[in-house]
């Protein structure tokens, strides 16, 4: 038995080799051996081994003491030398760390921002298994609309057994004059809901019982900051609020909790859905409430999509044939026309364009993704500049590494040295980041009209991980200097030969100043295309004069007065013409089917409506294509007199429109009453330049429909006018709110989202300018330090101040014109993307990019020049002496 | 300099001192926890050993010298620590230490039972 030599346990053994001080290893693993076999001559070679393992254990302690303690002093040097550093070469320092900051604070600021988007409506209890039901255009899905009929949640609830609730919304943006007391306000955040609104989303009770609270008509449940409005510190259950416009007043429930900024529909005050009419209607034909549905489980979606064809046909298809005679199968058949359902999920609702919803607080998919790239460029060029400046710092310290080389530093300890080194400047960037954040941060909020908030503590992630990203940049800008230096020969870095010769370390800086400055024109390239273009839709001729437009809203408080009103501002000379409307260009035309005479009933072109005075034409400029517009000294023109546009012309499929027959109702689904087409209007842009020029229809504005009275008024003292109007106003209406806009702003602000994402850009394009230009800084002074013998010798042999910069400067420009052609191409694609959102675009032109590019250069020649320049004045004997 | 603050022996390398004293010419891992372990009866890590050996080093209280490989170790060297004159200095001070304090008291005196 004893001839069998066994070793000893392999893993212990190679346990105690990594942990056993260095200068002791052998003695140590050999005592342990010889102790090792002599046990196992007299107790076996299990009980040995038992022994080893035992004795490896309580030997680890003090293992690991020792290893501490000897990493420890070493830190401490290292921590020492890396201070010394940053102090001796302040300059540099505060360029590379205020560079990374720079970088690091974009990054988060942009992350805080996307965490906030994808963020919505998560906080719901069921968000994964709440959706919303949408109706379907298109069989492709592309056209789809989040309003749905009223009767549709019930029948889903009681058909399809997946459904565990289903709620009706009512977002209507809302307008409402709202008293207690003698507490008025205009109040924008009501919407409407059924009883059920509580099953499916997590609203949160203060007061008041959830199960019961929106079951009654004419109840409401307030938010705690509405609750303080109006009844401070008193119980405001039980009370009543008044709402003036409809006369009618609402019994208050429950008190909730202030809507979150992350949900999708916003609300102040919800109430009962049941108050209004609307919510018992039986007919599948008007769309009008948003429908959401929670299932019983979350893998039930297919199963419940599967149903849903069924379910469309038998409700939506029995009202069709009701209107048309025309079967669902038939009417879907030959592909052209459909109509369906489509479940879309609750949290997939914010960024998704792809349903017209039209809610207040939108998302956008792009600008998520393109502003993680942007954040995800800014990153790796502030990392590539660390990892530049880094290089060319540490080359000046290769003597130190070789000291380090020569007194029994291995280069794994000089890797760490260097990693750590660099680890511990982008914690300091960090925390100079964190700062910089916080106070830009209200700046950014404003940009995105967002709340955002950077919750250091509130959450348990956000610490680490910040530092966790902390450590990743530096490890990740850090390694290259680390391994390059630490691979130095010590007899040649203590005889001050390093760098120069190394070709591929030139090849690789080279190629990270061409990423970066391909970055830069990118973002550059973007920036003026999306300027450009809003310039182009601000100033594109629209077909109507949008300014010097006052628009009142909510004019119908003016009631029975509304003639006296307007025969008073007519007086003054600063007001030109006054309209009635129930909408106006830039706002929502319903689009509704209309149906010619003597036409087929499936045969109804979608028209979009208006509601207008016989003013408009002169309130707006107006052209007349043909016919007439409404005239208030022909009585049939306020009842069945219509005016439609050339697009509607066409889209009716007309030559000559006036004094043909429409049907009074939509659709025409009920017969005999007609409207004649009295005029036709030349089409001009009273949608977004998104899209085409659509069809529409202007019928005569009746008391029910008018919503706004717009004020054309002369250019000159627009203050004094507005004032006179005030007024009157007030006069009129006995000091009900007034409220108005402009109709140039109003209409502005369909761009408002790519105007915030232009000045964002160019935010960020700022930065990411800046720090690519320190880069070059940066990289220029290596490039001036390490030939400054070469400068001296040329300068002794007689060359100019002019040849050395141009010498020096001759790679920039190199570099800079490689970037413009390797960024070009995506960025013309990229862009070309981005303004196929619009139909009326401008052409993206070769000057566009010559302009781009020049100005890329230019700045890096800028950042450039002052280094070179320098070094060109430097005196030889100075340089030539340099050792 | 810090040496000299460092004289006094603490009560572990005092043993592992006095070890190498007794063990004269054949102290080395092996041995000299074998014996540190038979007189105080508990088993003595090498870990400890190696360090305490290490600070003895530095405090110049033993030498150390590197034998040639024996196949017994599975090719390794022994480390051999030998006492020098400053070491046996230090033994000598450490014992004086203990007679003074030691020498009239009985156990009796730190408590009966």
């Amino acid at each position: 038995m004893s001839h069998k030599i066994k070793k000893p346990p392999q893993i212990a053994e190679w346990l105690l080799r990594r942990l056993a001080n260095r200068d002791e290893t052998t003695a140590i693993v050999g005592d342990f051996e010889e102790e090792y076999f002599e046990r196992a001559d007299s107790h076996g070679f299990f009980k040995a081994r038992l022994w080893y393992w035992r004795l490896v254990f309580i030997s680890l302690p003090s293992f690991f003491t020792n290893l501490c303690y000897w990493s420890g002093a070493m830190m401490k040097n290292c921590l020492t030398v890396a201070l010394r550093n940053v102090r001796r070469h302040k300059g540099f320092s505060v360029i590379n760390i205020a560079g990374l900051a720079v970088g690091m604070a974009a990054s988060i600021l942009i992350a805080i921002f996307v965490l906030h988007e994808l963020s919505f409506d998560r906080y719901h209890e069921k968000a994964g298994r709440i959706y919303r039901v949408v109706a379907q255009f298109e069989p492709t899905g592309e056209k789809k609309g989040a309003y749905t009929v009223p009767p549709m949640a019930q029948a889903m609830l009681d058909e399809l057994s997946e459904v565990e609730h289903a709620v009706r919304l009512s977002l209507w943006p809302g307008n409402d004059l709202v008293r207690y007391e003698d507490k008025l306000f205009l109040e924008k955040g009501v919407i409407f809901a059924d009883a059920s609104i509580f099953d499916v989303f997590t609203i949160p009770f203060i007061l008041g019982d959830p199960q019961s609270a929106l079951v009654e008509p004419r109840t409401i449940v307030i938010a705690k900051d509405i609750a303080r409005k109006y009844f401070g510190t008193k119980n405001p259950l039980g009370k009543s609020l008044r709402f003036e416009d409809e006369g009618r007043d609402f019994k208050i429930t429950g008190v909730i909790e202030n809507c979150p900024a992350t949900s999708h529909f916003q609300y102040e005050m919800i109430a009962s859905i049941i108050s209004d009419r609307t919510a018992f209607d039986t007919g599948w034909g008007g769309h009008t409430y948003f429908t959401y549905v929670s299932l019983r489980d979350e893998q039930a979606r297919p199963q419940l999509e599967a149903k849903l064809p069924d379910f469309c046909r038998k409700h939506w298809g029995a009202h069709h044939y009701a209107e048309t005679g025309q079967t669902y199968d038939e009417y879907i058949k030959d592909g052209k026309e459909y109509y369906g359902f489509a479940l879309e999920p609750l949290t997939d609702i914010h960024l998704n364009r792809g349903v017209i919803d039209n809610l207040s607080v939108k998302g956008n998919k792009t600008y998520v993704v393109v502003f993680s790239l942007i954040a995800f460029f800014i990153l790796l060029i502030a990392c590539i500049n660390f990892m530049n400046l880094s290089t060319a710092r540490f080359a000046h310290r290769s003597k130190e590494v070789g000291v380090r080389k020569v007194l029994g530093s291995n280069n794994k300890q000089l890797v760490w040295q260097f990693l750590g080194e660099s680890v511990l400047l982008s914690l300091f960037a960090l925390v100079f980041a964190v700062l910089l954040v916080k106070i830009v941060l209200p700046i950014f909020q404003n940009l995105a009209s967002r709340q955002l908030e950077l919750q250091l503590f509130q959450s348990v992630f956000a610490l680490p991980i910040l530092i966790g990203f902390a450590i990743l940049v530096g490890v990740l800008a850090g390694c290259y200097p680390a391994f390059f230096l630490s691979n130095f020969q010590p007899a040649c870095t203590v005889k001050g030969v390093v760098g120069r010769k190394s070709k591929g370390n030139i090849l690789l800086r080279r190629a990270l100043v061409v990423l970066q400055f391909a970055a830069t024109f990118g973002i550059f390239f973007s920036t003026f295309v999306i300027s450009r273009q809003l310039e182009y839709v601000q100033d594109k001729q629209l077909g109507f004069d949008k300014d010097h437009v006052v628009v009142i809203h909510r004019a119908y408080a003016l009631g029975k007065q509304a003639g006296a009103f307007k025969q008073e501002l007519l007086r003054y000379t600063g007001i030109l013409t006054i309209s009635d409307t129930e909408s106006l260009p830039g706002r929502h035309f319903n689009p509704n089917s209309h149906r010619l005479e003597g036409r087929p009933a499936t045969e109804t072109p979608t028209l979009h409506t208006m509601y207008g005075d016989h003013n408009f034409v002169e309130l707006l400029n107006l052209e007349i294509a043909r016919g007439r517009f409404f005239s208030p000294e022909i009585p049939t023109d306020a009842t069945s007199s219509v005016v439609i546009n050339e697009r509607a012309v066409k889209e009716l499929g007309l030559t000559d429109a006036v004094g043909k027959r429409l049907h009074k109702e939509f659709g025409g689904a009920k017969p005999g009453e007609f409207v004649t087409i009295i005029g036709v209007l030349k089409d001009f842009h009273f949608n977004s330049l998104h899209q085409e020029i659509l069809p529409m229809i202007i019928r005569p504005l009746s008391a029910r429909t008018w919503y706004f009275t717009s004020v054309r008024i002369r250019p000159k003292n627009i203050p004094d006018s507005l004032a006179q109007i005030e007024k009157t106003w007030n006069n009129f209406t006995g000091g009900q709110p007034f409220e108005y806009s402009f109709l140039d702003e109003d209409f502005d602000n369909l761009y408002r989202s790519e105007k915030r994402m232009g000045q964002i850009f160019s935010v960020f394009a700022g930065l990411a300018i800046i720090i690519a230009c320190l880069g070059l800084v940066g990289l220029i002074s290596f490039t001036a330090e390490q030939r400054t013998k070469e400068i001296g010798i040329r300068k002794v042999l007689g060359a100019s101040v002019t040849k050395i910069v141009c010498l020096l400067s001759r790679e920039v420009v190199v570099l800079v014109f490689a970037a413009t052609l390797v960024a070009a191409p995506i960025a013309y694609f990229g862009m070309h993307r981005w303004l196929e959102n619009f139909a009326f675009r401008i052409g993206i032109s070769p000057s566009m990019f010559i302009l781009t590019a020049l100005g890329t250069l230019a700045v890096a020649f800028l950042s450039v020049s002052f280094r070179a320049i320098k070094a060109a004045q430097a005196n030889p004997i100075d340089s030539m002496r340099y050792e | 300099m810090r040496g000299e603050l460092m004289k006094d022996l603490t009560l572990t390398e005092e043993l592992i001192l006095w070890a190498v004293w007794k063990l004269e010419g054949n102290a080395y891992g092996v041995t000299i926890r074998k014996r540190v372990s038979e007189r105080t009866g508990r088993i003595f890590p090498y870990g400890t050993l190696y360090g305490i050996l290490a600070k003895l080093c530095r405090k110049g209280f033993v030498a150390k010298s590197v034998s040639d490989p024996t196949p017994i170790r599975g090719g390794r060297s022994r480390n051999y620590y030998r006492i020098t004159s400053r070491g046996r200095e230090a033994l000598k001070a450490a014992l004086a230490l203990k007679k003074t304090l030691w020498d009239e008291e009985s156990e009796l005196a730190l408590g009966a039972k």
